[in-house]
């Protein structure tokens, strides 16, 4: 296991989400909608973050849960369903993203983005420092932008992303280096500004 | 260790997972090296200040679109606008003999399935439908979330 970034806070334990996973596996819809409630935040996060903006985000997590709902009876647990979860959600953010090319326009479109529809963020400073890193994380390449945001933004582990993206460890860690030398010059004077 | 050598254990590095001995090589490269202290240096800000940001809210009206498309999706596909005022109509009355009739049983509340019911000229609005034991053709139908209501 590795350490870095404190993992957020799980809305289940293993038991209780495997039990709740079966019971929607079974035709339990109400069982479905406590999963999607406890985890709509969490994908929508992750697709905000690689696709760059909130009305494509929604979109994804409506999709992505939809396209769970349908592949749930064949998921056998070889993996958390969070996991699962997440690489559906970062695989359908990461093929829209691919398709769009929207990460080329980022920049433009967050600098043009109004305060009233930006994340939630209790001061400006932190909005403003949110709205620096969305647009350094967009000049970043899909693939370094997905690993990038399921390790700090959402927390996953080495072990979960590489399980999530279908990536060795080895290339997951190469991949967060590219990113951290992408981003220096991107995040230098934000770091000076806000402080790390 | 040289920079190469120093890239490959990067995360490492930042995360403290080295071993003591490859801890004090990476030291001793730190030492010796700005360009790559200065890429650990930056590398532990950048985790620091992603690792900080709040997650970004979703629409309040996320689940309820999730909700529409699942029952968009669900066995009850959404019908034409005369068939769903029929079929709205019918179920209506179903719930209504079910409330008077027979209570619900375990197998039923198990097997709902979430329908988006458009009613003409009235709007349209998410409902669960059970299935009814004495008329499998038809449905217990409550609503759940009304979408629209012109």
């Amino acid at each position: 296991m590795s350490e870095g970034p404190e993992p957020r806070e799980a809305p289940f334990d293993a038991a209780a989400e495997e039990a709740l996973v079966r019971r929607a596996q079974a035709g339990d819809r109400d069982a479905f909608r406590s999963l999607y409630q406890a985890y709509q935040d969490r994908v929508f996060a992750t697709a905000y973050r690689i696709a760059g903006d909130r009305e494509t985000a929604a979109d994804l997590a409506q999709e992505v849960f939809v396209k769970v709902f349908e592949e749930l009876p064949g998921f056998r647990f070889g993996s958390r369903f969070s996991t699962w979860l997440y690489r559906v959600a970062a695989n359908h953010a990461i093929n829209k993203a691919s398709e769009t090319a929207r990460h080329a326009r980022l920049n433009e479109r967050v600098a043009r983005e109004k305060p009233s529809v930006a994340p939630a963020a209790p001061a400006a400073r932190d909005r403003f420092a949110d709205e620096r890193v969305q647009a350094a994380l967009g000049g970043l390449s899909v693939k370094l932008r997905v690993v990038t945001v399921l390790r700090y933004l959402e927390g996953l582990s080495y072990e979960e992303i590489a399980e999530a993206l279908d990536l060795s460890v080895g290339t997951v860690k190469s991949r967060l280096f590219l990113a951290h030398a992408t981003l220096k010059e991107a995040l230098n004077d934000l770091v000076k500004d806000v402080g790390p | 260790m040289n920079c190469a050598g120093y890239r490959d254990v990067l995360m490492d590095v930042i995360d403290g997972t080295l071993s003591p001995a490859a801890r004090e090589e990476a030291r001793t490269h730190e030492r010796s090296c700005s360009d790559c202290a200065g890429l650990a240096r930056a590398a532990r800000e950048q985790s620091a200040l992603l690792a900080r940001l709040p997650r970004p809210t979703p629409p309040s009206d996320l689940g309820m679109r999730i909700e529409r498309a699942l029952g968009a999706r669900g066995a009850v596909v959404r019908p034409r606008r005369w068939r769903a005022w029929a079929a709205a109509a019918a179920a209506a009355l179903v719930a209504a003999a079910g409330l008077l009739g027979s209570p619900r049983t375990p197998d039923a509340e198990r097997s709902v399935e979430v329908v988006d019911v458009v009613l003409p000229d009235r709007g349209s609005f998410l409902g669960r439908v059970s299935p009814s034991a004495e008329n499998p053709g038809a449905g217990l139908l409550d609503p759940l979330i009304l979408v629209e209501n012109p």
